[in-house]
């Protein structure tokens, strides 16, 4: 079974099996559709109209245990083409170890884009969080310095060195149960 | 191993040096100054020094701190740098003939020296003592203080950059 992202206009339909949480994206959110949804699925979803989908093949994870409702966050982006190997896990390193140093991300997942459905879409990766309060997103998150004087070199296109496209869907939301469990950690 | 973010420093430094042959510093510097250095004051960047350094025979670093009132401003900057083509269009430029280019964002490492310390006046030479803080010379300006609007409560939801955003 494999694990999707999605982003759509709406929610996803009644008749979808294996949607793990959904919901409108919060303010603040860029780059989707208003609802981002994630499921578990065999195959690609059936999407609405405006809705892409990606698969997720996973890189690394880490599973926090977070009792009641929480806030998800999900960032689609993409790598540049010609990126070499070894940059490319450098950068895959610095993403991944960002819960070591920040302490309101909880549980965290990094994936490779592994199969797409709806229109074209660039997407190379999808960086998830979940954290227990939107302010742990808009805050401490924002504010390290690993953040923003480490790890977004690898995002800001006047750094040489950076590899990340200006195109990125950033979408966060609030979710009831948990998205990343700790089966997505193993 | 958490390097807890404490309330936004005052300040973010970035530090732009390039490396260019000697014959190419005055014209990069003009570029700079006529290219870049208006729309980066615009994005809110304070242009705080320019050094240069030789850097090898026939080379010469210029090193550019610029300042920012704060993370919040430096993420505005960040979207506002990445809307615009001309940025990538003055960097990619550079890039064609610089021998080096680097940028880092910087974070204050010590406390700033309010005031220069008093010179003893039973020292020898007292009288020919100057500041030692960073702060005392007169070419020196102090950053502009903490961006209240930057820090305020009301910045947590709001979308500070658009598109080519961060991590």
């Amino acid at each position: 079974m494999t694990r999707w992202v999605v982003l759509a206009a709406t929610m996803p339909g009644s008749g979808l099996d294996g949607v793990r949480s959904a919901g409108p994206d919060l303010p603040g959110s860029v780059g989707g559709h208003g609802f981002s949804w994630d499921l578990d699925a065999n195959a690609a979803p059936e999407l609405p109209t405006r809705a892409e989908a990606v698969a997720l093949c996973p890189v690394r994870a880490g599973f926090v245990p977070l009792t009641g409702p929480r806030i998800k966050r999900t960032l689609l982006l993409t790598v540049r083409d010609g990126t070499s190997t070894d940059v490319l896990a450098e950068f895959e390193a610095d993403l991944s170890a960002m819960p070591e140093h920040i302490a309101t991300i909880r549980s965290w997942a990094l994936s490779r884009v592994a199969g797409r459905a709806g229109p074209a879409s660039p997407w190379t990766h999808v960086w998830e969080q979940e954290y227990a309060t939107v302010e742990g997103l808009t805050g401490e998150y924002l504010l390290n310095p690993y953040h923003w004087a480490h790890v977004d070199r690898w995002f800001d296109g006047e750094v040489p060195g950076s590899i990340v496209e200006p195109r990125l869907a950033h979408v966060f939301r609030r979710s009831d149960p948990p998205v990343l469990t700790a089966a997505a950690s193993d | 191993m958490n390097t807890t973010a404490e309330p936004a420093p005052e300040t973010v430094n970035i530090l732009d040096q390039v490396t260019l042959t000697n014959d190419q510093v005055a014209l990069w510097l003009g570029q700079f100054h006529d290219r870049y250095l208006p729309g980066a004051q615009r994005r809110g960047m304070r242009l705080e020094r320019v050094w240069r350094s030789p850097a090898g025979r026939d080379a010469t670093t210029v090193h550019i701190l610029w300042v920012l009132p704060g993370i919040r401003a430096f993420y505005r900057m960040r979207g506002a740098a990445a809307a615009d083509p001309d940025v990538a269009a003055f960097w990619a430029a550079t890039d064609r003939y610089a021998l080096n280019r680097q940028r880092r964002a910087l974070q204050p490492a010590m406390p700033e020296f309010v005031d220069a310390p008093e010179p003893d006046p039973a020292a020898p030479d007292a009288a020919s003592t100057t500041g030692t803080g960073p702060k005392s010379g007169a070419a020196e300006t102090n950053p502009t203080e903490t961006d209240s609007a930057a820090a305020a409560p009301t910045e947590a939801g709001r979308t500070v950059h658009g598109t080519g955003a961060h991590a």
